[in-house]
C-alpha cells in the first residue's frame, strides 16, 4: 500500500521535477527491492521547522547515468571531483525543491551544505530513518530522511 | 547601466563547478553573441575578481562557504562603482522573505535551481 503524506508527496514530487529537469531523467516511486544494491552516499540537511535530513543513495549505474547527462561528456572524461561536485549540487537542488514543496514559498528554510557520506543513515535520537525507493529507467535508487524535531 | 538582455560579459558566482558549468550553457544557448564569462567560487572572489575586470552581469548563488551571496549582493550594491551592475541570484532555495530582501537590495531578478535556457529567457529576455 502506498503511503501518502505530505513528506512523501514532497519528495516524489521533488524527485521526479529535479530529475527531469536537471539530468533529463524519468524517476517514479518503486518498491523496496529485496536486495539493496551497493551505493554511494550523498547527504544534506533542510532546515525548516523541523531539520529533516536527506541521504541520496546512488548505485554506480545511477551516478553515472546522472552525471554523464549534466555534463554532456562520457564518465571517463571526468575526474572523480567533477562527478562528486555534479552529485552533490544534484542533491542541493533537490533538497531545495524539497524544502519548497513540503513547507511552501512563504516559509523560511535552509540547507546545509551537501556533502559525500560515509557509512549507512545515521538515525536520530527520535526517529529512525525512512527510505523512499524510487526507478530511473529500471535502476534502482533511495532517498532516506531522517526527522530531528 | 545596460540592461540584462544587453548583458556580454558576465561573473558567474557559485561553489559548485556544475552549477557553473549549467549557468554558462544556458546563456550560450540563449545568446547569438558571443558572451565572455567570468567565474568565481564564492562571494570574497567575486569581489576580488570585480576589482580586475567590468561586467555587465552578475549571477550569484546564496549559498557559498568564505562569503555567502546575501554579504556579496550587499558589499556590491554598497560600492558606488558596482552598484549599479545588474545581479541575477540564482539559488535552489525558494523563499519569499529571503527574495523580498534582495529585491529591497535592488537585485533583478531571481531563479530557482536548476537554471534553464527558458527561466533565463523569463527574466533576460532575448539577449540577442
Amino acid at each position: 500500500m502506498s503511503q501518502t503524506n505530505p513528506i512523501d508527496e514532497a519528495l516524489e514530487q521533488a524527485v521526479a521535477e529535479t530529475f527531469s529537469e536537471m539530468a533529463f531523467l524519468d524517476a517514479i516511486p518503486a518498491k523496496k527491492p529485496a536486495s539493496n544494491p551497493p551505493g554511494q552516499l550523498f547527504s544534506i540537511e533542510v532546515h525548516g521547522e523541523q531539520t529533516n535530513r536527506l541521504v541520496l543513495d546512488l548505485p554506480l549505474p545511477v551516478k553515472q547515468t546522472i552525471v554523464e547527462n549534466i555534463h554532456g561528456s562520457s564518465w571517463e572524461e571526468l575526474s572523480s571531483s567533477d562527478i562528486d561536485d555534479c552529485l552533490l549540487e544534484f542533491l542541493n537542488v533537490l533538497a531545495g525543491a524539497f524544502g519548497r514543496l513540503y513547507w511552501g514559498d512563504e516559509s523560511r528554510y535552509k540547507l546545509s551544505f551537501p556533502q559525500v557520506s560515509v557509512g549507512p543513515p545515521r538515525e536520530s535520537d527520535s526517529s529512525p530513518p525512512d527510505s523512499f525507493w524510487f526507478d530511473a529507467y529500471d535502476r534502482l535508487f533511495a532517498i532516506h530522511i531522517t526527522r530531528e524535531v | 547601466m545596460r540592461s540584462l538582455a544587453e548583458a556580454r560579459r558576465i561573473l558567474i558566482v557559485d561553489d559548485s563547478s556544475t552549477s557553473r558549468m549549467i549557468t554558462r550553457r544556458c546563456f550560450e544557448i540563449a545568446a547569438s553573441d558571443s558572451l565572455t564569462f567570468h567565474e568565481a567560487c564564492d562571494g570574497a572572489q567575486a569581489l576580488s575578481m570585480l576589482h580586475e575586470h567590468e561586467v555587465d552581469l552578475i549571477v550569484t548563488d546564496i549559498n557559498m562557504p568564505k562569503m555567502d551571496g546575501m554579504t556579496f549582493v550587499w558589499k556590491v550594491k554598497m560600492n558606488p562603482r558596482l552598484e549599479s551592475t545588474p545581479i541575477l541570484v540564482l539559488s535552489s532555495m525558494k523563499n519569499e522573505r529571503m527574495q523580498s530582501g534582495l529585491v529591497g537590495l535592488g537585485v533583478a531578478g531571481f531563479i530557482q535551481k536548476p537554471i534553464s535556457p527558458a527561466k533565463l529567457a523569463s527574466l533576460v529576455g532575448d539577449p540577442s
